[in-house]
């Protein structure tokens, strides 16, 4: 192996952690963002002619976990759900989280529409410019915090009602 | 609300989207207004709350197939469909075989006491159309999903929705830490004995119980309406430390996290 594609794959397992919070923000299970991320890797690895070296290599990542999702939910759509419905709403043990709390935030999500929920996956969660986060969805930065505005109001309805201005 | 700052310009700020002269605004809008400062709290209070809910998954180890999955010289195999149902389907494989096979008639009468083992969790789940409510880990059976979360949160009887977890009586074990009996609804009954372990509930008894030959008799206790199975009451006796929890000492055990 070159000392390129070593230097690259090492940035890809160094991203793994970030892009499994992101798939379970996406997906709201464990195992299906396992899934999910294994799955983005092998499209990426399989298509690395397609990134360029001058792009971030997380938004890359993020675009192609992004659009494998999208895929199956258009698959579930389309015929019987993938995923077991049974696993959909097990949510993830953690010792540094109250159960609790981790599960009204995933209700919560759970009820934003998907576009929503990407953009707040990706900025609020992931942490990317707003620049980086539209380029990954692929619409205009003014889609992107309108969809951005939209879904933080209606998380906090939902987390903190009555808190409004 | 403030029109010369809109949400938009103070979740923008929240954000790291702004520089030069309309950050240092905005900063000294926010030094000088109180109300501008509360709205600026909540927005990175929801940010905050988000990531804290998920940054679990940074802490934890990778699991090896990701690891393998990124390797740049791994097999391609051309004709492989990249598609989940696959990953799915390896998933499963990979489960079964760390399964132990159980025999069927275990799942009608289960008599022994102690049912610990990789089948229980294969019991459970057969017999059950629910969610997956438990887990191995490190060769323990865990509590997961909804078992996890009525252990966590249920007093004593609470009456739930059908087929769900019934909680029946709370105690402190010899070994210090709180147990609780509990009743799985299913097309057939379930119940056990899970102790608090650190942040999880270990799953100690488990057994299948034929709701239409609920063990009666003279059973000191009682568990939401039905009888204690023998074997149930027996490893209750084996771990509890004095008396059962009454309902104010059990409502103030989940206050402190049962710890």
């Amino acid at each position: 192996m070159s000392g390129a594609s070593d230097l690259l794959q090492t940035r890809i397992v160094e991203l793994l952690p970030k892009l499994r919070r992101f798939a379970r923000a996406l997906t709201r299970n464990p195992h299906d963002a396992d899934d999910l991320v294994q799955l983005s890797l092998e499209r990426a690895l399989r298509n690395l002619q397609q990134w360029r070296a001058d792009s971030r290599l997380d938004s890359w990542l993020y675009g192609i976990l992004k659009n494998a999702w999208i895929d199956e939910l258009r698959a579930r759509g389309r015929h019987e759900r993938l995923f077991d419905t049974a696993e959909q709403s097990q949510s993830v043990p953690d010792p540094g989280v109250d159960a609790g709390a981790m599960l009204a935030i995933e209700q919560a999500l759970e009820r934003l529409p998907e576009e929503q929920r990407v953009a707040v996956a990706l900025v609020l969660i992931e942490g990317l410019p707003y620049k980086e986060a539209a380029q990954i969805i692929g619409v205009p930065m003014g889609t992107l915090t309108s969809r951005l505005a939209r879904g933080r109001e209606a998380l906090q309805e939902m987390l903190e009602p009555g808190d409004a201005e | 609300m403030n029109t010369q700052f809109p949400d938009e310009l103070l979740t923008a700020y929240v954000d790291g989207e702004l520089d030069g002269s309309e950050l240092a605004r905005v900063e000294q809008a926010i030094a000088q207004d109180a109300r501008l400062a509360q709205r600026v709290a909540r927005h990175r209070a929801l940010r905050g709350r988000l990531r804290k809910a998920f940054d679990g998954a940074l802490r934890e180890p990778l699991p090896q197939r990701l690891v393998n999955a990124a390797k740049l010289d791994a097999p391609a195999g051309p004709a492989q469909i990249i598609d989940l149902a696959r990953i799915r389907a390896e998933r499963a494989r990979r489960l079964e075989r760390r399964r132990l096979p159980v025999p069927r008639r275990a799942a009608v009468a289960v008599t022994a006491s102690v049912l610990i083992g990789l089948g229980a969790g294969l019991l459970i789940e057969r017999l059950l159309s629910a969610a997956p409510l438990t887990e191995y880990r490190d060769g323990t059976l865990l509590a997961s999903g909804s078992l996890d979360h009525a252990l966590s949160e249920q007093l004593a009887g609470a009456a739930a929705a059908p087929a769900a977890v019934r909680i029946g009586l709370s105690f402190r074990a010899k070994s210090g830490g709180y147990c609780r009996t509990f009743v799985l609804d299913g097309n057939r009954t379930l119940a056990g004995l899970a102790c608090r372990e650190q942040q999880h509930w270990r799953i100690l008894t488990l057994l299948g119980t034929d709701t239409t030959a609920a063990p009666g008799g003279a059973q000191a206790y009682r568990m939401a309406g039905s009888a204690m199975p023998a074997p149930l009451l027996q490893a209750v006796n084996e771990h509890i430390s004095g008396e059962p929890l009454d309902a104010a000492a059990e409502a103030k055990a989940r206050r402190s996290g049962w710890h």
